[in-house]
């Protein structure tokens, strides 16, 4: 992700936004009281076709195969549309007994969707209906790490004893998130540590799912996925659509991820909670039917019995609703602000430094042959 | 919708025509298409567009039929459906309305064509719901309205057992027509295989279902039924020579999905 801090905040009716920064989904803003004080939350605004295919451009331009500017073209507009269709599958994500479960609205920084429609300039008289999220505000994985950038093993005033257990505190967190959200049926299906955001307090630090877009829900797929080892993709300086580690963390984090995301493991915890949810509200079902006498009633029951498996996933609750009051001017404001993103710079300076040491010539043929060899 | 009812916003042509294409559209126990997509997306515009009609007919009390309906609420549309574009057009079908959340049959169905046998309780508990369902049939019958589509896996059952019709495009008020339906049977379409938007119950419960609908959604039962509660002061001798020219009019137009 991107961010600015030069970037002048937007003033709205009731809140100040300030840009933190873009990914490929949505633009993100701290929100801040009218006395410019943070409010804990932050509002993503979702990025339009034309912003989408800006972001996903110069990296898709050093890894796509085409011959003319036209053909790139092409690419880039299917490639832009594939990335916006992640975000149709977000409110599923609060739909139902997710929405109602308190310890995955937790994971997900007790995430709230609201909704405006924003007019449009081109056609008068429509307007789009774009979904806006607020989010508890979390540290970057990326600006996170950087205090790690360049650090030697053997320098023991760069990396302290208590760096250490925070990092190793901070993997094995990573690892737990995943973990928890197989249980719900969900699958991060990048393995970027950067979809990660970071609560610290004081000695102690938690973490959330904070780019939630790209998941599957589908088991098949995702224990194919978990066969090719993504995780091992921010060690790669090639892959450049990822985080580069800091080198020192590099072989603990792949050694824990390793040994944590096997099928054996994914297979113990996929959907188990979900299971456990739909156990019992079937026990309530059939409690309640143990007690009925009218037929009518007792058919309406069984019938509740058998759509429970997708019932108890749906219907947004109001708490699921934003209750920051954001007027629906300042999410047209918001919507149309198109300052942050052409002018974002890059927060953690010395990543693309350790990345491009680490990318040796020989590394970046072999790279590059082994892109060509999955391409054709 | 948090208030234990939900929202429905008409598809717009474009999408309508996205559907169409993924039904066969066929005349009754033949294999024989019928019509041109265009034609059909047409019709399936126009069954939309009678709808608002048939909530707000002004019955002298109306809240037993909407009832059977769901009590089904039109909502201004003027906060919700942008004007029509080229790319998005909702034309005549240019509302919305919102309708008690319930839950629906289609689920039970593919439970019970999953299973690979049924027990003689889900046996009886079937019978129930279908002998409810021809209840539900001979209710609407009585108001002057009838639903010729017959998809069983498009009903929807309160918690007290009581149905409701969810699905509010596929209703006609045109007697004749219904008869032709019953007549026809249109409603094995629930167990014919050709018609893939129906969704199927168990082969075992076939015959029971075809027995009991065979012997009560018949144009004798329909003459028994119906408009014997059609209470209204909408629907005075005059009113009902120019709906009669309307219904010709509209039956030469809309004509398709009665094939």
């Amino acid at each position: 992700m991107a961010s600015s801090e030069t970037t002048q905040p937007l003033i709205g009716t009731f809140y100040r936004y300030h840009f933190v920064g873009n990914g490929a989904q949505f633009r993100v803003y701290a929100v801040h009281s009218v006395s410019d004080k943070p409010t804990g939350r932050v509002i993503k605004v979702p990025l339009d076709f034309n912003e989408t295919k800006y972001v996903i451009t110069p990296p898709l331009s050093r890894i796509a195969q085409y011959d003319t500017a036209e053909e790139f073209n092409t690419l880039a507009d299917a490639r832009a549309r594939e990335v916006m269709q992640f975000k149709h599958t977000l409110p599923r994500l609060l739909e139902g007994v997710y929405g109602r479960d308190t310890r995955f609205m937790a994971d997900l920084g007790h995430l709230k969707m609201l909704q405006a429609p924003i007019p449009t300039q081109a056609i008068p008289g429509a307007y789009f209906l774009p979904l806006f999220y607020t989010q508890d505000q979390v540290t970057t994985i990326g600006g996170y790490l950087e205090h790690f950038r360049f650090a030697e093993k053997t320098l023991t005033n760069e990396v302290t004893a208590k760096d250490i257990a925070i990092i190793e505190k901070l993997i094995r967190k990573i690892i737990d998130l995943h973990y928890a959200i197989w249980e719900y049926g969900f699958f991060e299906f990048v393995f970027k540590p950067e979809n990660m955001g970071i609560y610290q307090n004081r000695n102690d630090i938690d973490i959330i799912w904070m780019d939630l877009a790209e998941h599957i829900t589908d088991k098949e797929q995702a224990e194919k996925i978990l066969l090719e080892k993504r995780w091992h993709h921010p060690i790669m300086p090639q892959k450049i659509d990822y985080i580069y580690l800091p080198t020192i963390l590099q072989e603990h984090y792949i050694k824990a991820c390793d040994e944590a995301f096997t099928l054996t493991e994914f297979r113990k915890r996929w959907r188990r909670k979900c299971a456990l949810l739909e156990a019992k509200h079937r026990r309530k079902l059939h409690a309640q039917a143990l007690l009925m006498r009218d037929e009518r009633k007792i058919v309406a029951n069984w019938i509740a019995q058998q759509n429970l498996h997708n019932t108890i996933y749906q219907g947004l609750k109001p708490e699921q609703i934003d209750s920051m009051n954001i007027p629906q001017s300042d999410l047209v404001l918001l919507y149309n602000d198109r300052r942050s993103i052409l002018t974002a710079q890059q927060s953690d300076i010395l990543e693309p430094v350790e990345r491009n040491l680490a990318m040796t010539s020989e590394q970046k043929v072999a790279y590059e042959q082994l892109l060509f060899k999955h391409i054709t | 919708m948090q208030n234990g009812r939900v929202l429905k916003i008409p598809l717009t042509e474009a999408e309508t025509f996205q559907i169409a294409k993924e039904r066969r559209n066929i005349i009754h126990g033949t294999e024989e298409q019928v019509a041109s997509l265009e034609v059909r997306v047409q019709t399936f515009m126009n069954s939309k567009a009678r709808m608002p009609a048939m909530i707000n007919h002004g019955f002298d009390d109306p809240q037993p039929f909407l009832r059977l309906l769901g009590d089904p609420k039109l909502v201004a549309v003027d906060n919700i459906l942008p004007e029509d574009t080229p790319e998005k057009r909702w034309g005549a079908a240019r509302f919305v309305y919102s309708q008690e959340k319930v839950e629906v049959i289609r689920g039970l169905l593919h439970y019970l064509k999953d299973q690979p046998s049924i027990s003689a309780i889900e046996r009886r508990k079937f019978k129930r719901l279908v002998e409810d369902y021809i209840t539900q049939m001979y209710s609407l019958w009585e108001y002057g309205y009838a639903d010729y589509i017959f998809k069983l896996g498009d009903m929807g059952i309160r918690e007290d057992g009581s149905l409701v019709c969810i699905d509010l495009g596929e209703f006609t008020s045109d007697r004749q027509f219904v008869e032709r339906a019953l007549v026809e049977k249109w409603w094995l379409d629930n167990v014919n295989p050709l018609k893939n938007d129906f969704p199927k119950m168990h082969s075992s419960l076939e015959p029971e279902y075809v027995a009991l609908l065979e012997s009560a959604l018949t144009p004798k039962a329909l003459n028994e039924h119906w408009r014997k509660k059609h209470q209204c002061s909408a629907c005075i001798p005059e009113a009902d020579t120019i709906t009669a020219f309307i219904t010709t009019k509209v039956m030469e137009i809309d004509y398709i999905d009665r094939l």
